[in-house]
């Protein structure tokens, strides 16, 4: 069903590597998004196109994490040298905007245990909600390092007002076929949620943060 | 294997072509009002599809996006128009009841409305940095009856006719994205349920003062009010209360139940004895469908509502209960209706059933309403392994488990068979 080859995503993203890593090398880290353009589709009329995909490799290696958890999970966060913070921490704040929002701040993503992620609309307020960052769950069953690469391998995707939408799907320094994996995920993945699959696609392009597009579709 | 339905009336209310029915809700035994995307609230006769009224631009020229049961005989509408509009179809929708405006106009996309407890809820679209729910308080046509929220002191000086209420409190934080389902806990109304499309499912409990004593609403009362956040992982499609649980269903299928926290632990070095929620996943390839469209409520649990637009069917999954934790929530495939020929090749959208006489009626993309109807030993079967299964639980329980179970019989809707 799926209308593009595995072989034409790579010749793709060998171009766009060789450009990013040899031609015109930047200093920091490209990100690698991917850019949907869908048609025969009314975002005021049709279903909503949103959700989360989970990828294969991680897309963005420096994302930072913190853990807020019980004795049990801060142990387990040093043993893998994770950021944590404990609830006598978090009562620390005060509920004091400034210094949640300093929080939030900090870190891209935040985890905690079951039973304290119970607390934290009462220590911490609605200050992660807002910031977008309320924390991911994790039991004590959980592997917790596991759990911090299933966070950082996860992408969110909303389509808004207008018909075309980009995904970090990964970076300049991952290898050819970590890249084609976390594309092609990515792309079946999507076109899975689109009433019409394939016929819903306009066009799809790859494109590093400083690179010209290369179209796939 | 589920038993098959064949439709076996169906109806395109007199839309233009290509135009989608969008919503499905029952204003009185034989009236039901439908939204569509030509902007249009119309009402027909459920027994024999008859055009009972309509309202051409119920929003103006701005699209609907709810349309909920308010009460007998009483619909309510949401547009992008940034307001609530109350229908009363006894005098065919010939103007608007009562209009609720948001302060800002920002697109309401989710609406909740408790008659007994009197209390609108509207939840609006991220505009710039902020997405709300807007709460109105108040009773809308007569002083309410029934199971009445009891209300605090802080409300009460104002509680009034809510056709002239204003904004009484507003929760602006604990969201940041379009805010798309809302609903009220069934026997506690002062627990109010918000789900967006940042993942988070947020429970409120209204009777908290706001931290301020301004009588004007103020933008921190989710400070106080923020009672239990969910973080389901993907963007929110549905949520709601099935009994006492949530339920929530997200954009790109994940369907989960969670437990809802009656009392915050000050323990936090102990691990939760019982499971606190239910993950299916992604629910397509489970059930073989390629989306779903609702998750209802009725006496004995649930129903999961997924279709197959390349199938062409629509299947109507019971979800229930077995054993007191949340963990024994459970999909009963082999127990569910198949609607053999859905919407054709087009999406399902909406989907209402009148428990009484077992008839199903749908709404879709093709612009049609359809008309199901389980065959009369169906229900009956239906009825009747519920009704065991339902003794068999009551003998188990202890005296006490008992009348509170009476209770919340009470208070919730006539019987449904499934």
């Amino acid at each position: 069903m799926s209308k593009i080859t595995v072989a034409g995503v790579r010749g793709n993203v060998k171009e766009l590597l060789e450009y990013s890593t040899n031609e015109k090398k930047r200093n920091f880290l490209e990100t690698v998004e991917l850019q949907i353009g869908l048609k025969n589709y009314d975002p005021q009329r049709d279903k909503r196109f949103s959700g989360t995909v989970k990828l294969p490799q991680v897309p963005r290696p420096g994302m930072t994490i913190c853990i807020l958890g019980d004795q049990h999970d801060i142990d387990r966060a040093k043993h893998h040298s994770f950021e944590s913070m404990s609830v006598d921490d978090l009562k620390k704040l005060n509920k004091n905007k400034k210094l949640i929002k300093k929080l939030a701040r900090k870190y891209d993503a935040f985890i905690a245990s079951e039973q304290l992620i119970k607390q934290i609309p009462r220590l911490l307020g609605p200050g992660l909600s807002k910031a977008g960052k309320f924390p991911t769950p994790v039991s004590h069953a959980e592997d917790l390092a596991q759990k911090v690469t299933d966070v950082k391998c996860t992408i969110k995707f909303q389509l808004k007002k207008v018909l075309c939408l980009g995904v970090a799907v990964g970076n300049v320094g991952m290898t050819e076929d970590h890249l084609i994996g976390n594309i092609m995920l990515a792309i079946n993945y999507l076109v899975s949620l689109l009433k019409k699959g394939w016929q819903n696609v306009g066009s799809l392009t790859i494109k590093a943060s400083m690179s010209p597009p290369k179209r796939l579709y | 294997m589920p038993h098959t339905l064949h439709a076996t009336s169906s109806t395109s209310l007199g839309t233009a072509d290509g135009t989608y029915i969008y919503a499905l809700a029952s204003a009185s035994s034989d009236i039901l009002g439908a939204t569509s995307s030509d902007n249009s609230l119309r009402l027909f006769s459920a027994s024999t599809l008859a055009a009972r009224g309509s309202v051409a631009r119920a929003h103006d020229d701005h699209s609907i996006t709810c349309l909920v049961r308010v009460g007998e005989n009483v619909l309510a509408t949401a547009g992008r128009d940034g307001c609530v509009r109350v229908w009363d179809v006894r005098d065919g929708g010939a103007k608007a009841a009562g209009v609720y405006k948001s302060e800002t106009g920002a697109s309401v996309l989710s609406l909740a409305v408790s008659e007994g407890a009197g209390v609108v809820a509207a939840g609006t679209e991220l505009v710039g940095s902020i997405a709300r729910v807007v709460i109105w308080y108040g009773y809308l046509f007569s002083p309410p009856r029934g199971p009445l929220l009891k209300v605090p002191e802080h409300i009460s000086k104002t509680y009034r006719d809510l056709r002239t209420a204003s904004v009484k409190a507003q929760y602006t934080e604990s969201h940041n994205d379009d805010i798309t389902a809302l609903s009220f806990h069934p026997t506690a109304p002062h627990l109010l349920l918000s789900g967006a499309t940042d993942a988070l499912v947020n429970i409120y409990n209204l009777l908290t003062p706001p931290s301020t004593t301004t009588t004007a609403a103020t933008d921190t009362d989710d400070d106080t009010a923020l009672h239990q956040v969910i973080n389901h992982g993907s963007s929110i499609h549905r949520a709601g209360f099935l009994g006492t649980d949530v339920y929530a269903l997200s954009h790109d299928e994940q369907l989960a139940m969670y437990a809802v926290v009656e009392e915050v632990p000050e323990d936090t070095e102990r691990a939760p004895e019982t499971a606190e929620c239910k993950q299916w996943g992604d629910v397509r390839g489970l059930l073989g469908c390629e989306y779903v469209v609702d998750v209802m409520e009725n006496s004995s649990g649930g129903v999961v509502v997924a279709g197959s637009h390349s199938g062409h069917w629509v299947d109507l999954v019971p979800l229930r209960k077995a054993g007191a934790g949340i963990e024994g929530w459970g999909m009963l495939r082999d127990e569910g209706m198949r609607l053999h020929g859905g919407h054709g090749g087009e999406v399902m959208r909406g989907v209402w059933v009148d428990e009484g006489t077992g008839t199903i009626y749908t709404a879709g993309e093709d612009g049609l309403v359809k008309v199901w109807r389980a065959p009369a030993e169906m229900v009956e079967v239906v009825e009747v392994t519920a009704k065991r299964e339902k003794r068999e639980k009551r003998e188990k329980r202890t005296k006490e488990e008992r009348r509170e179970r009476r209770e919340k019989k009470e208070a919730k809707a006539r019987f449904r068979p499934y």
